[in-house]
Protein backbone atom coordinates (compact mmCIF):
# COMPACT_ATOMS: atom_id res chain seq x y z
CA UNK A 1 0.00 0.00 0.00
CA UNK A 2 1.31 3.54 -1.13
CA UNK A 3 0.69 6.88 0.85
CA UNK A 4 -1.82 8.08 -0.56
CA UNK A 5 -3.52 4.79 -0.85
CA UNK A 6 -2.83 4.58 2.98
CA UNK A 7 -4.05 7.55 3.87
CA UNK A 8 -7.07 7.10 1.77
CA UNK A 9 -8.30 4.20 3.68
CA UNK A 10 -7.28 6.17 6.90
CA UNK A 11 -9.40 9.23 6.15
CA UNK A 12 -12.71 6.58 5.28
CA UNK A 13 -11.81 4.76 8.36
CA UNK A 14 -11.67 8.49 10.48
CA UNK A 15 -15.16 9.57 8.96
CA UNK A 16 -17.15 9.91 12.24
CA UNK A 17 -14.73 11.92 13.75
CA UNK A 18 -15.10 16.05 13.59
CA UNK A 19 -13.14 17.28 10.28
CA UNK A 20 -10.42 19.49 11.75
CA UNK A 21 -9.45 16.59 13.70
CA UNK A 22 -9.33 14.61 10.31
CA UNK A 23 -7.43 17.17 8.46
CA UNK A 24 -5.17 17.22 11.59
CA UNK A 25 -4.32 13.56 11.54
CA UNK A 26 -4.27 13.45 8.05
CA UNK A 27 -1.99 16.20 7.43
CA UNK A 28 0.65 15.04 10.52
CA UNK A 29 0.32 11.23 8.67
CA UNK A 30 1.50 13.22 5.43
CA UNK A 31 4.48 14.73 7.12
CA UNK A 32 5.18 11.36 8.93
CA UNK A 33 5.48 9.78 5.56
CA UNK A 34 7.51 12.58 3.92
CA UNK A 35 10.02 12.15 7.04
CA UNK A 36 10.48 8.44 6.34
CA UNK A 37 11.05 8.99 2.40
CA UNK A 38 13.64 11.31 3.22
CA UNK A 39 15.47 9.07 5.54
CA UNK A 40 15.13 6.47 2.15
CA UNK A 41 12.56 4.40 3.36
CA UNK A 42 9.84 3.62 0.59
CA UNK A 43 6.37 4.42 1.31
CA UNK A 44 4.97 0.61 1.35
CA UNK A 45 7.60 0.48 4.07
CA UNK A 46 6.25 2.99 6.45
CA UNK A 47 2.70 2.26 5.80
CA UNK A 48 3.58 -1.55 6.78
CA UNK A 49 4.92 -0.05 10.13
CA UNK A 50 2.55 1.84 10.68
CA UNK A 51 -0.16 -0.97 10.46
CA UNK A 52 -3.81 -1.74 9.66
CA UNK A 53 -5.38 1.92 9.29
CA UNK A 54 -8.54 0.52 10.46
CA UNK A 55 -6.66 -0.20 13.72
CA UNK A 56 -4.33 2.92 13.68
CA UNK A 57 -7.90 4.99 13.63
CA UNK A 58 -9.71 3.13 15.89
CA UNK A 59 -6.64 4.02 18.24
CA UNK A 60 -7.53 8.07 17.12
CA UNK A 61 -11.38 7.51 17.94
CA UNK A 62 -10.13 6.43 21.49
CA UNK A 63 -8.82 9.82 21.81
CA UNK A 64 -4.90 9.44 21.38
CA UNK A 65 -2.68 12.09 20.03
CA UNK A 66 -0.42 11.69 17.01
CA UNK A 67 2.60 11.53 18.72
CA UNK A 68 1.15 9.03 21.49
CA UNK A 69 0.34 7.03 18.17
CA UNK A 70 3.48 7.54 16.62
CA UNK A 71 5.56 6.30 20.06
CA UNK A 72 3.42 2.84 20.13
CA UNK A 73 4.32 1.87 16.97
CA UNK A 74 7.67 2.69 17.69
CA UNK A 75 7.67 0.83 20.88
CA UNK A 76 5.69 -2.21 19.13
CA UNK A 77 8.65 -2.18 16.68
CA UNK A 78 11.02 -2.04 19.21
CA UNK A 79 9.21 -4.76 21.36
CA UNK A 80 11.57 -7.48 22.71
CA UNK A 81 8.73 -9.54 24.34
CA UNK A 82 6.19 -8.97 27.44
CA UNK A 83 8.24 -7.52 30.57
CA UNK A 84 7.19 -10.14 33.43
CA UNK A 85 7.62 -7.18 36.27
CA UNK A 86 5.04 -4.27 34.69
CA UNK A 87 2.73 -7.24 34.48
CA UNK A 88 2.63 -8.03 37.98
CA UNK A 89 2.55 -4.34 38.94
CA UNK A 90 -0.41 -4.62 36.80
CA UNK A 91 -1.75 -7.02 39.14
CA UNK A 92 -0.68 -6.11 41.93
CA UNK A 93 -1.73 -2.76 41.69
CA UNK A 94 -5.11 -3.33 40.67
CA UNK A 95 -5.89 -5.81 43.21
CA UNK A 96 -4.63 -3.09 45.99
CA UNK A 97 -4.99 -0.01 45.12
CA UNK A 98 -6.92 0.28 41.43
CA UNK A 99 -10.03 -1.81 41.71
CA UNK A 100 -10.49 -0.29 45.38
CA UNK A 101 -10.51 3.08 44.51
CA UNK A 102 -12.72 3.04 41.61
CA UNK A 103 -14.71 1.21 43.61
CA UNK A 104 -14.66 4.01 46.24
CA UNK A 105 -15.62 6.45 43.83
CA UNK A 106 -18.70 4.22 42.30
CA UNK A 107 -19.78 4.09 45.78
CA UNK A 108 -20.01 7.66 46.12
CA UNK A 109 -21.21 8.19 42.91
CA UNK A 110 -24.04 5.75 44.13
CA UNK A 111 -24.48 7.29 47.18
CA UNK A 112 -25.07 10.85 45.72
CA UNK A 113 -27.97 9.19 43.39
CA UNK A 114 -29.61 7.75 46.71
CA UNK A 115 -29.15 11.25 48.75
CA UNK A 116 -30.81 12.48 45.56
CA UNK A 117 -33.82 10.53 45.79
CA UNK A 118 -33.92 11.23 49.43
CA UNK A 119 -34.16 14.79 48.74
CA UNK A 120 -37.12 14.39 45.95
CA UNK A 121 -39.01 11.88 48.45
CA UNK A 122 -38.60 14.55 51.42
CA UNK A 123 -39.80 17.54 48.65
CA UNK A 124 -42.60 15.17 47.65
CA UNK A 125 -43.55 14.41 51.34
CA UNK A 126 -43.78 18.03 52.74
CA UNK A 127 -45.73 19.05 49.59
CA UNK A 128 -48.12 16.83 49.96
CA UNK A 129 -48.25 17.71 53.55
CA UNK A 130 -48.54 21.64 52.68
CA UNK A 131 -51.43 20.41 50.47
CA UNK A 132 -53.21 18.21 52.81
CA UNK A 133 -53.45 20.91 55.50
CA UNK A 134 -51.20 18.56 57.82
CA UNK A 135 -48.28 20.65 58.21
CA UNK A 136 -50.24 24.41 57.84
CA UNK A 137 -48.94 25.50 61.36
CA UNK A 138 -45.17 25.56 60.03
CA UNK A 139 -46.20 26.99 57.04
CA UNK A 140 -43.15 28.96 56.55
CA UNK A 141 -40.75 27.37 57.24
CA UNK A 142 -41.69 24.04 55.82
CA UNK A 143 -41.92 26.31 52.07
CA UNK A 144 -37.76 27.43 53.53
CA UNK A 145 -37.25 24.09 53.82
CA UNK A 146 -38.51 22.84 50.14
CA UNK A 147 -36.80 25.51 48.38
CA UNK A 148 -33.55 24.28 50.50
CA UNK A 149 -34.16 21.11 49.37
CA UNK A 150 -34.57 22.35 46.00
CA UNK A 151 -31.32 23.93 45.94
CA UNK A 152 -29.91 20.50 47.40
CA UNK A 153 -30.94 18.82 44.78
CA UNK A 154 -29.87 21.03 41.76
CA UNK A 155 -26.40 20.27 43.38
CA UNK A 156 -26.43 16.68 43.87
CA UNK A 157 -27.68 16.57 39.84
CA UNK A 158 -24.74 18.85 39.06
CA UNK A 159 -22.27 16.38 40.96
CA UNK A 160 -23.99 13.51 39.42
CA UNK A 161 -23.78 14.81 36.04
CA UNK A 162 -19.69 15.82 36.39
CA UNK A 163 -19.34 12.57 38.67
CA UNK A 164 -20.63 10.22 36.13
CA UNK A 165 -19.00 12.38 33.25
CA UNK A 166 -15.37 12.66 34.73
CA UNK A 167 -15.79 8.72 36.24
CA UNK A 168 -16.03 7.35 33.10
CA UNK A 169 -13.09 9.96 31.45
CA UNK A 170 -10.74 8.54 33.80
CA UNK A 171 -11.88 5.16 33.95
CA UNK A 172 -11.03 5.06 30.33
CA UNK A 173 -7.80 6.48 30.65
CA UNK A 174 -7.01 4.40 33.46
CA UNK A 175 -7.65 1.46 31.62
CA UNK A 176 -5.35 2.73 28.44
CA UNK A 177 -2.69 3.11 31.29
CA UNK A 178 -3.01 -0.34 32.34
CA UNK A 179 -2.98 -1.70 28.52
CA UNK A 180 0.42 -0.16 27.71
CA UNK A 181 2.65 -0.67 31.67
CA UNK A 182 1.00 -4.34 30.56
CA UNK A 183 2.51 -4.32 26.99
CA UNK A 184 5.18 -2.08 27.27
CA UNK A 185 6.56 -1.43 30.84
CA UNK A 186 6.20 0.99 33.44
CA UNK A 187 7.34 5.14 32.58
CA UNK A 188 5.61 4.68 28.82
CA UNK A 189 2.77 6.44 27.97
CA UNK B 1 -12.44 21.18 31.36
CA UNK B 2 -14.63 22.27 28.58
CA UNK B 3 -16.54 25.87 29.43
CA UNK B 4 -19.87 23.63 29.65
CA UNK B 5 -18.41 21.78 32.45
CA UNK B 6 -17.26 25.28 34.37
CA UNK B 7 -20.92 26.75 33.75
CA UNK B 8 -22.16 23.54 35.52
CA UNK B 9 -19.59 23.53 38.10
CA UNK B 10 -20.52 27.26 38.69
CA UNK B 11 -24.04 26.46 38.76
CA UNK B 12 -23.62 23.61 41.16
CA UNK B 13 -21.76 26.15 43.40
CA UNK B 14 -24.43 28.47 43.47
CA UNK B 15 -26.57 25.68 44.14
CA UNK B 16 -24.89 24.96 47.14
CA UNK B 17 -24.52 28.22 48.50
CA UNK B 18 -27.77 29.07 48.51
CA UNK B 19 -29.14 25.47 50.00
CA UNK B 20 -26.64 26.82 53.07
CA UNK B 21 -28.16 30.18 53.32
CA UNK B 22 -31.51 28.90 53.21
CA UNK B 23 -31.16 26.44 55.45
CA UNK B 24 -29.78 28.56 58.18
CA UNK B 25 -33.00 30.43 57.40
CA UNK B 26 -35.17 27.43 57.82
CA UNK B 27 -33.65 26.76 61.15
CA UNK B 28 -33.79 29.65 62.35
CA UNK B 29 -37.86 30.05 61.74
CA UNK B 30 -38.13 26.90 62.92
CA UNK B 31 -36.21 27.60 65.96
CA UNK B 32 -38.34 31.13 66.57
CA UNK B 33 -42.02 28.89 65.59
CA UNK B 34 -40.67 26.18 68.11
CA UNK B 35 -39.96 28.92 70.56
CA UNK B 36 -43.67 30.29 70.13
CA UNK B 37 -44.98 27.01 70.86
CA UNK B 38 -43.19 26.43 74.02
CA UNK B 39 -43.63 29.91 75.19
CA UNK B 40 -47.76 29.32 74.72
CA UNK B 41 -47.38 25.70 76.26
CA UNK B 42 -49.07 25.03 79.49
CA UNK B 43 -46.30 23.69 81.61
CA UNK B 44 -47.57 24.46 84.49
CA UNK B 45 -50.41 21.92 83.81
CA UNK B 46 -48.98 19.46 82.57
CA UNK B 47 -46.62 19.42 85.49
CA UNK B 48 -49.31 19.87 87.83
CA UNK B 49 -51.14 16.61 86.75
CA UNK B 50 -47.51 15.08 86.95
CA UNK B 51 -47.71 16.13 90.46
CA UNK B 52 -50.65 14.89 91.56
CA UNK B 53 -50.50 11.61 89.64
CA UNK B 54 -46.99 10.81 91.89
CA UNK B 55 -48.79 12.20 94.79
CA UNK B 56 -51.24 9.74 94.35
CA UNK B 57 -49.24 6.65 93.56
CA UNK B 58 -47.42 7.92 96.94
CA UNK B 59 -50.64 7.74 98.91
Amino acid sequence: MNKSEYLNKLTNELGHMPYGDVKDIIQSMEEHFDEGVSEGRSEEEIAASLGDPAELATEFKDGAKFKQVMKRRKLSDNFKGPDGRSRIFVILFNIFVGVECWLILLAAIFAAFMCLAGDAALIGLIVAGLITGVLTEFLVPFIFLILTLVCVAIFLIVLLILGIKYYAKGLKGYIRWNKNVWNYGLGEE
Amino acid sequence: MSKKDIKLLITGAIALFLACFLGIITIVLFAFKLGNKAMEYDWKGAFGNVTEQVQSLGD
